[in-house]
């Protein structure tokens, strides 16, 4: 079992939950935090996961208990367990919204997992959940989802590169950028990188989240 | 499974990295190395662990049983596709003793994350 998935602390909820009612008594100013959600693997079963019909649920009522409720919740990847039963495959994703749906934050973003894409190239995931790559912004900062899970072997591909250096391009080279991908990814932004990169401003920070 | 719950704070601008692109295959293949065959099938390499030696030139050979996966060894700089009817030829002669973890590296359904093996190089 790889450790990315398997080491994870039991306490993780937990410690989460401490740590946003910390974050919810944050000051003024444009000061504001999101809550990031992931790999609920709805429709798994076994050890390492034994309680994937509830996860979702429970920590949507920690979220919602919080008394400052987050700026925007980001669902990142995995929500659904893949199968390759198409009937199954709907389902869990209907159960999944059904969960969402219950959350008091309404501001919310969706990236596919494998998990929820892999299969048929994410044509499903895209049913229920619309693009797989896009941006917004949000108080001054910017944020885009990358895709790099509807490939099964991982590749973002050109044509959503070239939408993220002309998503980039505008901005200015002091702006901060939040990228979310499932899968591990590094992404270089340079004035004299490729030529489909050529332009981007300068080098912005890019922040990831995986 | 998974970490359900993780809180940022979005107002971290941490420096870019820098890419590095996968490797692709290395060069040419010595005709003396020894060839180890491994198949890949949902969810398994056998064998999934491999014993080479420091210096010692082989020829790894993947095929898969059933559908596409992938191989990839960040440590020994291996990442590549092994696609059912194909066979899958990567030269390796391995430079320092040491245990090093290769993973499939093409998502191939439930399990796809426990797909993994080891390369173990020792004198
Ligand atoms: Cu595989």
């Amino acid at each position: 079992m790889r450790s990315r998935r398997a080491d994870l602390e039991k306490d993780t909820l937990a410690g989460a939950c401490a740590e946003l009612q910390r974050k919810s008594g944050l000051g003024g100013g444009d000061e504001f935090f999101f809550v990031q959600l992931s790999d609920s693997h709805r429709g798994f079963q076994g050890p390492p996961n034994p309680e994937a019909a509830n996860t979702l649920r429970e920590a949507g009522a920690a979220v919602n208990a919080v008394s400052r409720q987050p700026d925007f919740i980001v669902f990142a990847g995995d929500f659904t367990h893949t199968t390759d039963d198409e009937g199954v495959r709907h389902k869990r994703m209907l159960e999944f919204k059904e969960v969402a749906k219950g959350l008091n934050t309404k501001a919310q973003y969706y990236m596919p997992g494998e998990h929820d894409a892999a299969f048929k190239q994410g044509k499903i995931y895209q049913e229920h959940f619309g693009q797989t790559h896009y941006s917004f912004n949000h108080k001054g900062i910017h944020f885009a989802a990358i895709d790099n899970v509807s490939d099964p072997g991982a590749s973002i591909g050109d044509a959503q590169l070239d939408w993220l250096m002309r998503d980039l391009k505008p901005l200015k080279p002091d702006a901060s950028i939040v990228i979310f991908t499932e899968s591990r990814q590094v992404l270089t932004l340079r004035e004299d990188s490729l030529e489909t990169r050529a332009g981007v401003a300068a080098t912005p920070a890019v922040s990831t989240a995986y | 499974m998974g970490s359900l719950l993780a809180v940022l704070l979005a107002a971290a601008t941490s420096p870019a990295a820098t890419a590095s692109p996968p490797a692709v295959a290395p060069v040419a293949v010595d005709p003396a190395a020894r060839v180890i065959k491994v198949t890949a099938k949902k969810f398994e390499y056998s064998p999934a662990l491999i014993e080479l030696k420091p210096g010692v030139p082989v020829v790894l050979e993947f095929a898969s049983l059933d559908r596409k996966h992938g191989l990839k060894s960040t440590d020994l700089d291996i990442e590549v596709e092994i696609v059912p009817g194909e066979v899958t030829r990567v030269p390796l002669t391995p430079g320092k003793a040491g245990k090093f973890t290769f993973h499939c590296s093409v998502f191939c359904g439930s399990g796809h994350e426990d797909m993994e093996g080891q390369i173990v190089v020792a004198p």
